[in-house]
């Protein structure tokens, strides 16, 4: 599940979004995130032709 | 051993976030993991800190739209941004999350040294909590000086202090340390949640996954435990 680096254990799972730390570009990562969101809230769906695979804060 | 078995008797155990106001998954992320932390009767034993980390240190001090904002960094058209948007605002709103899409961006420095102060007073975690709630919900203006004072107020801080805060440079040694020590650490993104000094995440996990570093920092739920 993880990694060492410098004694602290980094988590290998897959995370849901993150925020690049050096360009601050925003990504999704698993399309599933986003698809099963936008079922479930009409309003944000709205005429979103694709899931693209990043985002900006 | 010693030390697990210390934890395991209730311990505190320190939870860093290091975050930035603009991040969206910062905001999910910190709601996944307060819902892990509830989900144990244990909740008490865990203390979120704030870690500042900057996203856009070259951003401007005057408001810009979102989009806007996404355009000068990145280019790209606000019809792109707009998706986006509505894509995050989707998640969110799928976890009882309020997203406004009429947010409005700037340099988070300033809110940053507030943020340090609040850390020194214990309340770093209750103040950056509320104005990003605030924020993502288009309720709360952070970049306005009465909005942030009002928001420490209101989490048990001085205003007024606050306010000499925000026309001073106090702080900002801090605010930069902490984002060198984030890229240090290994945070390949942010929201980037360090546990006990001994776990860590980068980006935005489930509440599964966080459920499950806490129980490898802090031992397994009390109520789960074998007597």
């Amino acid at each position: 599940m993880s990694k060492a680096k410098d004694g602290l254990q980094i988590v290998a799972a897959p995370a849901s979004g993150w925020c690049d730390p050096h360009t601050g570009v925003c990504h999704i990562d698993t399309a599933d995130e986003a698809a099963s969101a936008e079922a479930n809230n009409e309003d944000a769906a709205g005429d979103v032709p694709d899931v693209p695979d990043a985002t900006d804060r | 051993m010693v030390e697990q078995a210390a934890r395991s008797k209730g311990s505190r155990v320190i939870i860093e976030v290091w975050a930035d106001l603009g991040c969206p998954w910062c905001y999910v992320g910190k709601h996944r993991l307060q819902a892990a932390i509830s989900q144990r009767p244990d909740a008490h034993r865990f203390k979120i800190m704030m870690r500042s980390f900057e996203l856009d240190p070259e951003a401007p001090q005057e408001l810009e739209k979102n989009e806007e904002s996404f355009i000068r960094t990145h280019g790209g058209t606000a019809a792109h941004v707009l998706q986006a948007e509505r894509q995050m605002q989707a998640v969110a709103r799928k976890e009882g999350l309020e997203y406004s899409l009429d947010r409005l961006n700037a340099n988070t420095f300033n809110l940053h040294r507030v943020v340090q102060y609040a850390n020194d007073q214990g309340r770093g975690f209750e103040f950056f909590s509320d104005v990003q709630d605030g924020f993502f919900a288009g309720t709360l203006n952070p970049y306005n000086s009465d909005a942030l004072a009002g928001v420490a107020e209101s989490v048990g801080l001085d205003g007024q202090r606050v306010r000499e805060i925000l026309t001073s440079n106090e702080y900002a040694d801090r605010v930069r340390a902490d984002r060198r020590e984030g890229v240090e650490l290994g945070a390949t993104g942010v929201p980037f949640v360090v546990l006990d000094r001994r776990m860590a995440a980068p980006g935005a996990q489930k509440v599964a996954v966080y459920a499950q570093l806490l129980e490898q920092v802090a031992g397994p739920v009390p109520s789960e435990r074998v007597s």
